[in-house]
């Protein structure tokens, strides 16, 4: 009777691995000229889009401070701007960006998911803060890498809107406080 | 959702003519004879010396879709769990079913001084993605550790070894979050690969197909409170090689509803007050009614911390309040640890 069992236990996993999608862009076309820095930054970027797409949407019905919500959707509008911008200079550089949150994102995502009123409150401005930080990071890091005009000219976009993000952020934070 | 069952099989110094089935951890399902029946239908006391033991399986099939708090809350695509179970069993008496009444009897017997524990460990995993935009899932659970019993002061011994492998493969139809509820519909399926010896009156796999689906809806209600309920039916295929090895063991579906109602202390503490009832699974041995059943009416207390955003460990204590057709359980301790990666 062991067959039968693991037929269906191989047929199970490989469910599970052809349901497996790639955090990580992708170059689609072997004459791309893309630069790895382009690829970095195109995953880089898609991940924080994804993510604040995803909190902004369930701040919407979780959170219960109105300047949690107001920022959040704020912050939903300016994911959705970059990625219009993102999108074409991508693909023009043969760019396929990732279709999945990246590992330590869905578990800051699924935390969200259970939360309610003030504790989503105060996980959200924690969370943000902490990909705004990273978005800096990030940005800091590209500064002296190879990509096009264009890709440079969307990261110095990013720059600017990203630290004043932060510091609203951290003044929301001084408000709601942090993370029981 | 996870997932055991164990079978039992020969116990030499007991006898051949009375056929003890045993299905869930707490619950068991005896296959008697004729002859036995007609002790239990006279009224008359159980008497060791006249009743047999022929074979006892013992299983826990429902464990595999026994939910916890927030299970019903759809992750993120791509997230993968890994949880680790210990399930503790202990009951102290046997009360056998003589109906196919779906809801239990009162003509059954009750045997004192009938003892089962149950060490159990579970290994699963869990990976979730997205099928049409519905969020979904797979998962597969595996069983194994030990199981001993006694029946009427005469032991039936025990035995380590593996329990059904459970697959299962889940979706949610219907998630708003804006009135915050989840709608799953969940289907699982265990093969009969565990351990099982048609001359042992103690296995731990139950030798036959098991099949489930269940439908689950998860309500947040408020900032601190949240409610789950699920029901399922489990469909049972034969044993034909129920002990001594020509006995066919078959079984009506089980039917079971599933409560929780969950208080959030913290953002990573969580207490729990559940309730499970088991209706139906009554069994038969060669097509008469052997006294076994899935009749449970059992409390749960639950309480879960998550002491990182990846590590979560949980702890539950149940209680059946009344149960016909197996073992009364008078407790149950689950252990849980999950990893979310």
């Amino acid at each position: 009777m062991k067959n039968p069992a693991r037929l269906l236990t191989g047929a199970a996993m490989l469910l599970a691995l052809a349901a497996c999608q790639g955090p990580v862009a992708q170059v689609t076309s072997p004459t791309s000229s893309a630069t790895p820095g382009e690829v970095n930054f195109t995953t880089n970027a898609y991940q924080i889009i994804q993510f604040d797409r995803e909190e902004s949407k369930l701040a919407e019905t979780q959170a219960k401070d109105p300047r949690v919500k107001a920022l959040a959707a704020q912050f939903g509008q300016q994911a959705n701007d970059f990625a219009a911008k993102l999108d074409p200079i991508a693909a023009q550089s043969g760019i396929k960006p990732p279709t999945e949150l990246r590992n330590d994102l869905r578990v800051r995502l699924g935390q969200m998911r259970i939360q309610q009123g003030r504790d989503f409150d105060r996980m959200w401005v924690s969370d943000q803060i902490a990909s705004h930080e990273e978005e800096v990071m990030m940005q800091d890091q590209m500064s002296g890498a190879s990509v096009s005009p264009q890709y440079a000219a969307l990261i110095k976009q990013g720059q600017a809107l990203v630290k004043q993000n932060l510091e609203t952020l951290r003044g929301l934070q001084r408000q709601v406080g942090t993370p029981r | 959702m996870k997932g055991v069952s164990y079978q039992a099989g020969r116990e030499p110094n007991i006898g051949d003519e009375i056929h003890h089935t045993v299905a869930d951890i707490m619950r068991a399902d005896i296959s008697l004879t004729r002859e036995y029946e007609n002790v239990t239908s006279t009224k008359t006391a159980w008497a060791p010396a006249l009743c047999l033991l022929a074979a006892l399986c013992l299983s826990k099939p429902v464990v595999a879709q026994e939910i916890e708090p927030f299970e019903f809350v759809p992750l993120p695509a791509g997230t993968n769990l890994i949880l680790g179970y210990y399930v503790f069993g202990h009951g102290s008496e046997f009360h056998s079913d003589t109906t196919s009444s779906p809801l239990g009897s009162r003509s059954g017997s009750t045997t004192k001084n009938s003892n089962i524990d149950v060490n159990i460990a579970i290994a699963r995993y869990v990976h979730y993605f997205d099928v049409g935009g519905m969020p979904a899932g797979v998962q597969i659970l595996q069983p194994f550790g030990n199981i001993s019993a006694s029946f009427g002061g005469q032991s039936l011994g025990g035995q380590f070894g593996a329990g059904g492998t459970t697959l299962s493969a889940f979706i949610w139809p219907y998630v708003n979050t804006a009135s915050k509820t989840n709608i799953l519909l969940a289907g699982f399926l265990v093969p009969p690969d565990g351990t099982y010896h048609r001359s042992q009156i103690i296995n731990v796999g139950d030798n036959r197909f098991r099949g489930t689906v269940e439908a689950g809806i998860s309500q947040a209600l408020g900032d601190s409170f949240a409610f789950d309920a699920a029901f399922d039916v489990q469909f049972y295929g034969d044993n034909a090689n129920g002990f001594p090895g020509n006995t066919r063991i078959s079984q009506d579906p089980t039917y079971r509803l599933q409560l929780w109602g969950t208080y959030r202390i913290s953002p990573t503490i969580t207490t729990s007050l559940g309730y499970e009832g088991f209706f139906g699974g009554v069994q038969t041995s060669n097509g008469f009614l052997n006294g076994n059943a899935t009749k449970i009416q059992r409390i749960r207390a639950n309480a879960a911390i998550f002491l990182t955003p990846r590590l979560q460990t949980m702890v539950e204590i149940n209680h059946d309040l009344s149960v016909t057709g197996g073992y009364k359980q008078d407790i149950g301790v689950t252990g849980r640890i999950l990893y979310v990666f």
